[in-house]
């Protein structure tokens, strides 16, 4: 299609260009991949935008791993990047949060990173409640808990104390990555969405992870075919 | 692929409603940037559009670029708009089209109390993500 009303995207300027590198240089370091997204970002917020984005998600980062764990705040940001319809943000985080208690249980988290996208389908509340019985063992009553919670805020529910507090700006900072990475990774499958975690945490067991989260796969896709 | 549905509904002085609903495939881009223009064109002096696409169950790429250009329109003629939506992939679908359109105001709600609170204010969509965020650091 002749998109004559089409932008051409603008250059970066030499500060923007300088804030990307150094960017690219973090996430090469800490994860070992550069995210789709991050000249879009650094673009859209220009300069001292993307100076207040750093700040702002690191505030909400290092809140939510003091406050939370690791686990959990890999959750959180999967749910804000899925309900904000981030393929990227959704599925990478929910499989940072599967690979985290694979490693610390030896078992598969009841939502799988492959799930993000039906539920992304559903409507919101139809999302909710799928969510509830996917999380209704007690084991995961303090998840669904802040998965709850972080809805409501969501939601426009006021700020009752400072866990809400965070909460808010967990949503707020992945308000503004989503404009940017949701664009860019609207067409990404999950397969080519890796888990969003530090390569030190990701090595050893993303193996064994996959090979436990593929047979059950294939054992549910059987029972499926018997039950045709 | 299903078949598609457009309604207009025109308020005046200033305001137009498009409900978007079923799939959308390659073709639609046309129909729906003509009957953008006709619809702009008989009430010159349109400011709000609300884009109600709670009930799009599927869309292509080509469709998406048509709604791409729908937008590009309303931004050219400086003309708010608020998406509503009920799924979080309606959600990204917004994001990206006013997103790649550059039109900040364009904003995207779940709820038709947000749209108008939209439609009232004059915050731009990004401006006011990094001004709450700003706020809560």
């Amino acid at each position: 299609m002749n998109d004559e009303l089409a932008l051409v995207p603008r250059p970066l300027t030499w500060p923007e260009r300088l804030f990307l590198r150094l960017l690219r240089w973090m996430e090469l370091k800490t994860f070992g991949f550069k995210h789709p997204f991050s000249e879009e970002l650094v673009r859209s917020s220009g300069f001292v935008g993307a100076l207040n984005f750093g700040k702002a998600v690191g505030k909400a980062m290092g809140g939510l791993e003091k406050r939370y764990g690791l686990l959990v705040s890999n959750l959180i940001m999967g749910f804000a990047g899925l309900w904000n319809g981030c393929r990227y943000c959704g599925v990478g985080h929910l499989y940072a949060a599967n690979l985290l208690h694979f490693k610390a249980t030896g078992r598969l988290y009841p939502i799988a990173e492959s799930d993000v996208p039906w539920l992304q389908e559903l409507s919101y509340d139809e999302s909710m409640v799928r969510v509830r019985g996917m999380l209704a063992d007690e084991e995961f009553d303090e998840h669904l808990r802040i998965i709850e919670r972080l809805y409501g805020l969501r939601g426009g529910a006021e700020a009752q104390n400072e866990e809400d507090r965070l909460l808010q700006l967990a949503l707020a900072s992945w308000a503004w990555l989503n404009e940017c990475s949701a664009p860019i990774t609207f067409d990404m499958q999950v397969q080519d969405v890796p888990a969003i975690l530090e390569k030190t945490e990701r090595g050893r067991i993303l193996e064994r992870y996959r090979a436990a989260r593929d047979a059950r796969s294939r054992k549910v896709a059987a029972r499926a075919t018997s039950l045709d | 692929m299903a078949q598609h549905r457009f309604h207009f509904t025109t308020t005046p002085p200033d305001r137009v409603t498009i409900e978007i609903g079923g799939a959308l495939g390659d073709l639609i881009a046309e129909e729906l940037t003509t009957r953008t223009v006709d619809t702009l064109a008989n009430q010159a002096g349109t400011r709000l559009v609300l884009i109600d696409i709670r009930g799009l169950t599927d869309f292509t790429v080509m469709a998406r670029v048509g709604l791409g250009t729908c937008q590009k329109l309303l931004r050219r003629r400086q003309i708010r708009t608020a998406w509503l939506v009920s799924t979080p992939r309606q959600h990204g679908l917004a994001t990206l089209v006013a997103h790649n359109a550059a039109d900040d105001g364009a904003g995207v709600f779940q709820t038709l109390a947000q749209a108008e609170a939209w439609f009232a204010s004059s915050e731009g969509r990004l401006e006011g993500i990094m001004a709450r965020a700003k706020r809560l650091t």
